[in-house]
Parts: structure tokens; C-alpha cells; sequence
């Protein structure tokens, strides 16, 4: 009988043995599949600004965990737009990241894809709105922007609403976002409900545009432009990237940002899967972990992208420079992608008819 | 060595050369020239040149560029040649330090070059704070993003080009021949003219070529110093193939720039001055 109890109980801790040992084995088969991404690499298209915070962020802690290369193809929305479509035929970007009208194109063009929500843990965790900004599952909004309004105290009068910046003591002292940027159409908009109380009365927007010209030193192309232009005290007024505000504050020189009465404009960077990506697996991964709860946080707290997460929670002081809080997410203005996507070819000459002649 | 032996060692000198301009130079720029005479259908038409030759913008940007190059080119030519005549008549020690000096701009990156020029004349700059102090202006004068602007900065950018050019043509003019002229009652300035200048023309001309055609097809200084305000060829190009993806107006301004460059070179190669 004892032996009989002996042999059952010895089968028993075998039988506990195996469960732990499959209970075990688990996340080691998981591992193992991270592992498996060991060596290879990953090309990510994407904007070159602040970089250092985003390798540190972003990438290097991607890399480190997945034991992969992340290959950085930098430059505007432009630029690395007219790469990938040159390349389409041979494909070399596995995510892409793309904002405003640029986004929208990536779609016509076919040169990102449909991502997987299934390989996406994160996703639930965004604002419904940053969830499928485009339609169609092609792009996430990881992060929340907008266009805010800043001006030097010291230099010039309050700024309380757009239309001051055709004010004449601005003159020569205001930088605008070129057309072809992100925001560049969406000072229209913002430029018609200013005038004409409505958005979509762009005919107004375009005359104002051309009223204001004259006290526009020069259009910028980049956030970075702008940085130096402030630094320089060149200029005195602009409407800017809210992800440029960290460099911008660190000027040091008196800014304010003000939320005009007309409200400002709201939009998000999003990321894409690559249309051509031979590595569609470590490409969801790479985007789950933008969107995660750690990146998020790090960038928010770096002041370089506002959390597109509803459960990031961050300090007053943190949170007042970014596109974080009830007061500001309320003013915000979303325009369609779509629509500026059709209209920017003949909304260029428009501008060149501005401001080229 | 015998006559065939040179022609053969010198063909094979040269082909490595020949081989890689034709390649990477001459065959691609072939495709743009044919490119800018084809539809979407691929069939030859000018329909391309009609639409971009007619747009009243690109004319306006043309009228400009062509303008920033004909102020830079004969101000570099102004300043390369009184340079370019000191350095070729000092002891060689002097020499080659006057020469390193002029080649050290090169060395250095365009972009690198322009951003100082964004230093010196923005609105605290060098310049301005030089104006202001010598009361000439009370506020500060708008310098950056105006023509003068890339006037400026394309001639720094040039302007050792053209002395280089004019160095080696003024090198191989012999020292008597000024002296000849001058012990034949000629002034300083007429045998600078009447002598040295006709006798280095041919370096002249290729100074002129290569400044004026880097003008005319710059990107970093215009579109640095410029801004998006002041559009030249280059920044205008860029923005038709890579913004717009444009591609077709993209090719035609490039055609534009060089036939713009071959009629300077040749023009000043077949209209001669006749004294010269």
C-alpha cells in the first residue's frame, strides 16, 4: 500500500513536473520567437527631428530587446514620399511614418498597407479618433499635434486670434509653414474661419493669404527651420508644430502660445506598414511598441510627441507643453487628409502665385 | 615612343575617364533630354515645353535666376582677376599659401558655408551690427531672404572657382610679353587689357562657364539664403519632381538649364571680341 502511495505520489509530482515544465516552456516558445528576429533588420521611414530623444525612446530600446538593426531613412513628408514611390517597384521601407495630406497619398500611391489590429496589443489603448484616422486600417495616429500660435511678449502685442497676423507690426517678423508641409493647408482653413467664420470659405482664406503675404519674412519647410528663425530673432510670430515647442522653448527667449478664439489646429503623425514589407511580424511590433505605454510616456516626458494613449497621465508642467489637457484637445480643428490630399496640387500654385511672383 | 604607341597610351589614359562620364554622366542625361520630348504615351511631342515655358511663374523664376547669374559672374570676374593676377606674380611660398587660402572655401561644405552667411546677415549679424554702429541704419536692415542675399552667397561660393580658373590660364602667359607691351609705351592697364586678357581668354571664358552655371543651377544657397519666397531653377525643379511629383516639368527645367549654359559657353566662344 505505501509503495503503492509512494509510486502515485511520485507520478504525481512527475505529472506537476511536466505541467510546470510546459507552463514553463511558454514563454520560452515566445521568446524564442523574439529571438528569432535576432540579426535582421528594419527599415523605418520617418522624420529627422529631435532624433537623439527618439533613438533613445524609440529605437534603442527596440533594438535591444529584439536583437535587430533599425535602419533610419530620414527627411520631410515629401522627400521620403517621392523615395518610396520612386522605389515601388523594389520597396525598401517596412514602416513608414507620414502626416497630414502626405498620409493620405502614401494610400493612393499603394505604398503602405492595411495594418493587422490582431498584432497590435496596444491599439485599444489610443484615442478612438488616432485608432484609423484615414480609413481603412492604414494608418495609426501615434501621436497628437497641432498647429499653435506663438509670439515674442517683448516684441509685439497679445495675439488673440489668427487674424492678427496680418497686424502691420508684424511686418517682416512672421514665419508661416510652407504649403507642402503638414500644416501649411490648414492655415487656410484657419484663415477662413478667421475672416469669414467658415472653415470650408477657403476663396476668403486664399485672399487673406495674400493680404498677409507682405509680412511674411519666409515660409518654412521644417520645424527646425523655424527653431533657428526664433533663436535668430528673426522672427517674432508663427504658427507652429507643437512637437518643435521643446526646441522653441528652449530658446530661452520670452515666448508665449496662445489658443486663438478660433481655435487651433489638431492633427496626428501616423505610422504605416510598409506596402512592400518582406517582415511584416517585427513591423507590427516595431508600431505596438510606439504605441506603447513606455514610449509614450518617455517622448510625452521629453516634450517631443503628445500621447495619442488615454492612460497616460502626465505633470502639469509636462503636460502644459504639449497637446495634452481638456482646454486645448477642445480646440482643436481636424481638417481631412483626403481633401487636402485633392486640392494640393492646385493649392501650390496658388501659393507660387502668391509668394514666388 | 613612337607616334602610334602615344595615341594608344593616351586612349587608354583617357578611357577610364571617358568610360565613367558616359556612363554615369552623359547616358542619363540623355534619358532627361529625350524624356522632355516624350507624352505619357511615350510619343515625341513639345507639348511639355509649351505648358512649362508658358507658365507665367516659371518665367518669373527663369527672369531671376538668370538675373542672381548675370550679377554674379561678372562680379566674380571683377574680383578673380586682380586676385588671380597678384597670386601668378608672387615668389612661390607666397604663392602657394595665397593659393591654399583661396582653396580652402572649397573645402569646407556649401552647406556649412551658407548657414555662416545666415549668421552674418541676419538681423544681429555682422553686417547689421556693423551698420548700426557706424549709424548708417538705426534698425536693423532685412538682408537674408532677399536676392542680395544669394548674391552674396553664391559669389563666396564661386569666386574661388573663378580665381583658380584664371590662375592656371594667366600662368601660362609669359612673364615678357606684359613686359613687351609696356617697354612698347603701353600702360599697365592697357597691357592688362590688350595683352594679358586676350591672352587668357580662353580661361576666361571657362571661368565664366563654370560660375554662371553653378549659379544657374544651385539648390543649398538659394534655398538657404532665399527661403521659399525667392525661388530659383533649382529650388523650383526640386519642388516640381519631388513635391509634386512632376517629373515631366522637373525635366524640362533641367533641359532649360543646360541649353541656358550652352548658348553663355558657346556664345562666348563664337562671339569673340575681335581685339581679343
Amino acid at each position: 500500500m505505501r509503495k503503492r502511495i509512494c509510486i502515485a505520489s511520485m507520478m504525481l509530482l512527475l505529472a506537476a513536473g511536466l505541467v510546470f515544465a510546459t507552463a514553463t516552456a511558454e514563454p520560452e516558445a515566445s521568446e524564442g520567437s523574439e529571438m528569432s528576429f535576432e540579426g535582421q533588420t528594419l527599415t523605418i521611414s520617418m522624420w529627422g527631428y529631435n532624433m537623439d530623444l527618439l533613438e533613445k525612446n524609440i529605437i534603442v530600446p527596440f533594438e535591444e530587446q529584439y536583437g535587430v538593426e533599425i535602419i533610419v531613412e530620414t527627411g520631410n513628408n515629401s522627400d521620403r514620399f517621392t523615395k518610396m514611390v520612386a522605389r515601388k517597384d523594389s520597396p525598401l521601407v517596412d514602416v513608414a511614418l507620414f502626416a497630414g495630406a502626405w498620409a493620405q497619398n502614401a494610400v493612393d500611391e499603394g505604398i503602405i498597407k492595411p495594418y493587422d489590429p490582431s498584432l497590435l496589443t496596444n491599439l485599444d489603448a489610443l484615442m478612438e479618433s488616432a485608432q484609423d484616422p484615414l480609413g481603412g486600417q492604414y494608418a495609426i495616429g501615434y501621436t497628437i499635434q497641432h498647429l499653435g500660435l506663438v509670439y515674442r511678449t517683448d516684441k509685439v502685442d497679445e495675439i488673440t486670434s489668427w487674424r492678427d497676423l496680418s497686424r502691420d507690426d508684424i511686418a517682416g517678423f512672421l514665419s508661416i509653414p510652407y504649403i507642402t508641409t503638414t500644416y501649411g493647408p490648414t492655415l487656410i482653413y484657419m484663415l477662413s474661419e478667421a475672416w469669414a467664420g467658415d472653415f470650408n470659405a477657403t476663396d476668403v482664406g486664399w485672399e487673406k493669404l495674400e493680404e498677409l503675404a507682405p509680412n511674411v519674412l519666409t515660409a518654412y519647410v521644417r520645424s527646425s527651420e523655424l527653431n533657428t528663425l526664433i533663436a535668430q530673432e528673426e522672427v517674432y510670430v508663427a504658427p507652429y508644430a507643437s512637437f518643435a515647442w521643446g526646441n522653441i522653448k528652449a530658446t530661452g527667449l520670452p515666448l508665449k502660445t496662445v489658443i486663438p478664439e478660433e481655435g487651433l489646429v489638431g492633427s496626428f503623425s501616423m505610422v504605416s506598414v510598409g506596402a512592400g514589407t518582406d517582415n511584416d511580424a517585427l513591423a507590427h511590433l516595431y508600431i505596438d511598441h510606439l504605441l506603447s505605454y513606455d514610449v509614450q510616456m518617455a517622448e510625452a516626458m521629453d516634450l517631443v510627441d503628445s500621447p495619442a494613449r488615454t492612460d497616460i497621465v502626465l505633470p502639469a508642467e509636462v503636460g502644459e507643453n504639449l497637446t495634452y489637457g481638456d482646454e486645448l484637445l477642445s480646440s482643436l480643428n481636424f481638417f481631412s487628409q483626403k481633401e487636402m490630399a485633392a486640392l494640393q496640387e492646385e493649392w501650390i500654385d496658388l501659393w507660387n502665385a502668391i509668394f514666388v511672383e | 615612343m613612337n607616334q602610334l604607341n602615344l595615341k594608344r597610351t593616351l586612349t587608354l589614359l583617357i578611357l577610364p575617364g571617358a568610360i565613367f562620364l558616359l556612363l554615369f554622366f552623359l547616358v542619363p542625361l540623355l534619358f532627361v533630354f529625350a524624356e522632355s520630348f516624350r507624352d505619357a504615351e511615350g510619343a515625341l511631342t513639345l507639348a511639355r515645353y509649351g505648358e512649362v515655358l508658358s507658365d507665367r511663374q516659371f518665367r518669373h523664376v527663369y527672369l531671376r535666376t538668370l538675373k542672381i547669374a548675370l550679377i554674379v559672374t561678372p562680379l566674380a570676374v571683377l574680383l578673380g582677376y586682380p586676385s588671380a593676377y597678384v597670386i601668378v606674380r608672387l615668389p612661390v611660398g607666397r604663392k602657394s599659401l595665397l593659393m591654399s587660402l583661396v582653396i580652402l572655401p572649397l573645402m569646407t561644405s556649401p552647406v556649412a558655408r551658407t548657414f555662416a552667411w545666415i549668421v552674418v546677415l541676419g538681423r544681429f549679424g555682422i553686417v547689421n551690427e556693423t551698420l548700426r554702429a557706424l549709424r548708417l541704419v538705426q534698425e536693423p536692415a532685412r538682408l537674408l531672404y532677399t536676392e542680395g542675399a544669394i548674391v552674396v552667397g553664391l559669389l563666396q561660393l564661386f569666386l574661388p572657382i573663378m580665381v583658380l580658373t584664371l590662375v592656371s590660364a594667366l600662368e601660362n602667359v609669359q612673364d615678357d610679353v606684359e613686359e613687351a607691351a609696356l617697354s612698347l609705351g603701353s600702360s599697365r592697364l592697357g597691357s592688362f587689357f590688350r595683352v594679358l586678357v586676350p591672352l587668357s581668354y580662353d580661361g576666361l571664358i571657362m571661368g565664366v562657364t563654370l560660375v554662371f552655371t553653378g549659379c544657374i543651377t544651385a539648390y543649398v544657397t538659394p534655398a538657404i539664403l532665399g527661403g521659399t519666397k525667392v525661388l530659383t531653377l533649382a529650388t523650383l525643379m526640386r519642388l516640381e519632381s519631388l513635391v509634386l511629383m512632376n517629373w515631366e516639368a522637373g525635366t524640362v527645367i533641367a533641359v532649360v538649364m543646360i541649353v541656358t549654359t550652352l548658348v553663355l559657353y558657346n556664345g562666348l566662344r563664337i562671339y569673340r571680341p575681335r581685339n581679343l
